[in-house]
């Protein structure tokens, strides 16, 4: 387990995602990796680790809430006149359904900004963005690590990837330190695919070789 | 058992409902492939003969490109029921995606893995019945939509085939049949069954027999395409689509070529495993996708990383193994192509997403203990996407896609009898399928058609160039790009969309404005000028 620990360091350290966090914010920087060793600290079920790293996101959350995206509520032009075409056509067709307090509520508000920040949570998904930041050898890394996770239900970590993907799809994330709250999460899947493939390579190796004996 | 085949009853009633209610007015008007698959189907049946008169054709030539002909073949059935209309064209594609939700069913009760086999099976059906994606495609006359209901059917056999090998022959004269249906099926088949074969070689080898029967079939389901390949038809739409022929791919050197090609298939291939494009509203323009909606539902999100996870732990399962092996080759051909992510050319790909979002599903319904935390769970997440995709399709996507298919068009023929002692110029400047539109609404005759169009012909019917300035004459109404000399002809009504006559060209060639079409929305959308030459015209 120490290995995980070394290579997660390692892994977090290594990229070049860390170097532009590293000369865009130090302190931020600095916050974000003690957040990776601590994940995998969880992961190793280390007491308090886990304890410790909710408390750490919850203050890089404040943190990163500062950068709250207000585009999810400007409403242009464009989508003043869209709005107003697409009233005319629920009146049309769902009547009183939608000519009430609550229809107009949902039509007219709650729609418009869920939509937003639906679409915003699914471009914090968008696995490519992270890997650019990495090399493109990361991403076997990285699927094979995030599959270990699901496997293993590991809780905090994943528990970790929600809240992160909650709190990004609210802020601004193509800025050149991009969505960094999903860092931490990021590093502990690559370290933990590293592991994982390096001991199935050995593995497949020495049973070849105790074969061939 | 009885209440499982009860409640596989309900759930192909409604999908049935939701792929047929209102089929004649919504997606509102007719694609043009839609219209030209009509009528080579009306041409077929009162003619024998397609629209150029050309028999038993192996690709339908339309528009500039080629049909894959199994759909209209189909389409011969309900166009000779239920006549010319928009609800014959889509006919085949909803009775495919009701019958997907069946073979589904099917298909899932065969995963060995699973203990409460009916269950998942039940779940996967349910999902195919509702997701958007199957949905919108099987209301709109897609080939992919009959091609993924036969690919389907054809896998299920090749899972039957595991334990009951003579079903392999079979299985691999359908996956060959699947090849004449959609373009994409030619490339995941030729990948399909060596892979499978190769897999599978311990049981499979057992029987060489009947394997290499099944090989043969399978090539002797191909010999169409090698005659095909060699007139060049084969591969035009393949031509048009792909990046293969670009300028920059051309001019570069070999070493180039190869990069180019692999960053384009690498980008265009993983664009469908984008959790953004499976999940989420798309850019509206593509008009892919339904508004406000992804493929599937954005809170299967949860059930497909479940999903995987449950793959993940059984992996050494053949069935398992089949499913990655689909989700690893169905997006290829549509990497092959310029665009990314174009969801109509991996239907395949989105059935095996189903698939692993309800094995997620599956995990998740037995995580819960308490029955009735399961049934409000579950019955407001039904419900409520069920509400958005009502709102999006039937309501939005009513609104919004009329441009696609042509409504205005369709609403131009009831205004067209009052010009009868006029002759009328429809322009086809932006929609290539306004002439066959107009045949297939007309019932115009197959055979004066064919007369017509069969002159027109640049080269011959199977041929890499496909000519698309063809002029349809059909009584008085003449389909074509609109000539600047037209004007200058009396007694003639000009029509075509606000980007086709400017107002100094109304002054200029002294026009008068006779109608507007409205679109859905009542936003005018085409507009008729009668002619009143003046001197200058001569």
């Amino acid at each position: 387990m120490k290995k995980l620990l070394v290579i997660s360091i390692a892994v977090s350290v290594a990229n070049l995602w860390f170097f532009t966090l590293f000369a865009h914010n130090i302190f931020l920087t600095i916050l974000l990796t003690l957040e990776s060793i601590l994940l995998v600290l969880s992961f190793m079920k280390v007491k308090k680790a886990s304890f410790l790293a909710l408390i750490l996101l919850v203050l890089l959350s404040l943190y990163t809430l500062r950068e709250f995206d207000k585009s999810i509520f400007f409403i242009s032009n464009l989508d003043v006149d869209k709005g107003k075409q697409r009233q005319i056509f629920y009146g049309t067709e769902l009547g009183k359904l939608y000519r009430n307090r609550l229809g107009l509520f949902y039509f007219n508000n709650v729609q418009v900004y869920s939509s937003r920040i639906n679409n915003k949570f699914f471009q914090n998904l968008e696995f490519e963005q992270y890997l650019k930041r990495y090399s493109i050898f990361a991403a076997l890394l990285f699927f094979v690590g995030l599959l270990y996770l699901l496997v293993n239900k590991s809780y905090v970590s994943l528990i970790y990837l929600v809240i992160t993907l909650v709190i990004s799809s609210l802020i601004h994330i193509n800025t050149i330190l991009g969505p960094y709250l999903l860092f931490p999460f990021f590093n502990l899947c690559m370290a933990l695919g590293l592991i994982y493939l390096a001991n199935f390579l050995y593995l497949h190796i020495s049973k070849r070789k105790s074969t061939k004996k | 058992m009885k209440k499982a085949y009860l409640l596989l009853l309900i759930i192909l009633i409604i999908a049935a409902f939701l792929r047929f209610y209102q089929l004649n007015s919504i997606p509102t008007g007719l694609h043009g492939d839609a219209a030209s698959q009509g009528y080579n189907a009306y041409s077929l049946l009162k003619t024998g003969t397609d629209r150029y008169g050309q028999s038993f054709p192996l690709l339908f030539r339309s528009l500039g490109s080629y049909q894959p002909p199994i759909y209209t073949y189909l389409t011969i059935i309900p166009v000779s029921i239920f006549g010319n209309s928009q609800f014959s064209t889509h006919f085949i594609s909803a009775l495919s995606g009701t019958l997907l939700v069946l073979v589904t069913y099917f298909f899932a009760l065969t995963f060995k893995p699973i203990k409460n086999k009916t269950v998942f099976a039940l779940i996967a059906a349910s999902l195919i019945a509702v997701s958007p994606w199957s949905i919108m495609f099987s209301r709109m006359a897609v080939e992919a939509n009959l091609a993924v209901l036969l690919f389907a059917l054809s896998m299920l056999l090749f899972v039957y085939s595991l334990e009951r090998f003579r079903i392999f022959p079979w299985a691999c004269l359908l996956l060959g049949i699947t090849t004449h249906a959609y373009y994409s099926e030619r490339v995941i088949a030729l990948l399909f069954i060596p892979v499978f074969i190769f897999l599978f070689r311990k049981d499979l080898l057992k029987h060489k027999f009947l394997v290499a029967v099944g090989v043969l079939l399978f090539g002797i389901t191909q010999i169409p395409h090698w005659i095909l390949f060699q007139t060049g038809a084969f591969s035009r739409r393949f031509d048009q689509v792909s990046y293969f022929s670009s300028e920059d791919i051309k001019e570069s050197n070999p070493f180039f070529q190869i990069k180019i090609i692999g960053q384009n298939f690498l980008h265009n291939y993983l664009s469908y495993f984008s959790l953004s494009n499976l999940f989420a509203e798309l850019n509206p323009a593509l008009g892919r996708l339904l508004p406000g909606l992804g493929a599937f539902y954005g809170w299967l999100v949860i059930p497909l990383f479940i999903g995987i996870r449950d793959l993940a732990k059984g992996f050494s399962s053949p069935y398992i193994k089949m499913l990655l092996l689909l989700a690893i080759i169905t997006p290829i051909p549509a990497g092959l192509t310029g665009d990314s992510f174009y969801p109509l050319r991996t239907l395949d790909f989105l059935w095996v997403i189903t698939l692993i979002v309800s094995l997620g599903l599956y995990t998740t319904y037995h995580f819960f203990q308490s029955k009735l935390l399961k049934t409000i769970l579950f019955g407001i997440l039904i419900l409520y996407s069920l509400f958005s995709l009502f709102i999006s399709y039937f309501i939005i996507s009513k609104y919004e896609s009329k441009n696609s298919f042509g409504y205005s068009y369709m609403k131009l023929m009831d205004k067209l009898p009052e010009y009868q002692d006029k002759t009328i110029v429809i322009d086809t400047g932006r929609d290539y399928g306004t002439g066959v539109r107009v045949a297939y609404l007309k019932k115009y005759d197959p055979l004066k058609l064919q007369q017509q169009l069969k002159s027109q012909l640049l080269s011959p019917y199977y041929n890499r160039v496909v000519n698309t300035d063809e002029t349809y004459t059909m009584d008085n109404i003449i389909v074509r790009k609109l000539d600047w000399a037209d004007p200058c002809t009396q007694n003639l009504i000009i029509v075509g969309d606000q980007l086709l006559v400017s107002p100094e060209q109304v002054k200029e060639h002294n026009l008068n404005l006779e109608f507007t079409i409205p679109d859905p929305a009542g936003n005018k959308a085409l507009y008729g000028y009668s002619t009143h030459p003046k001197a200058s015209c001569k």
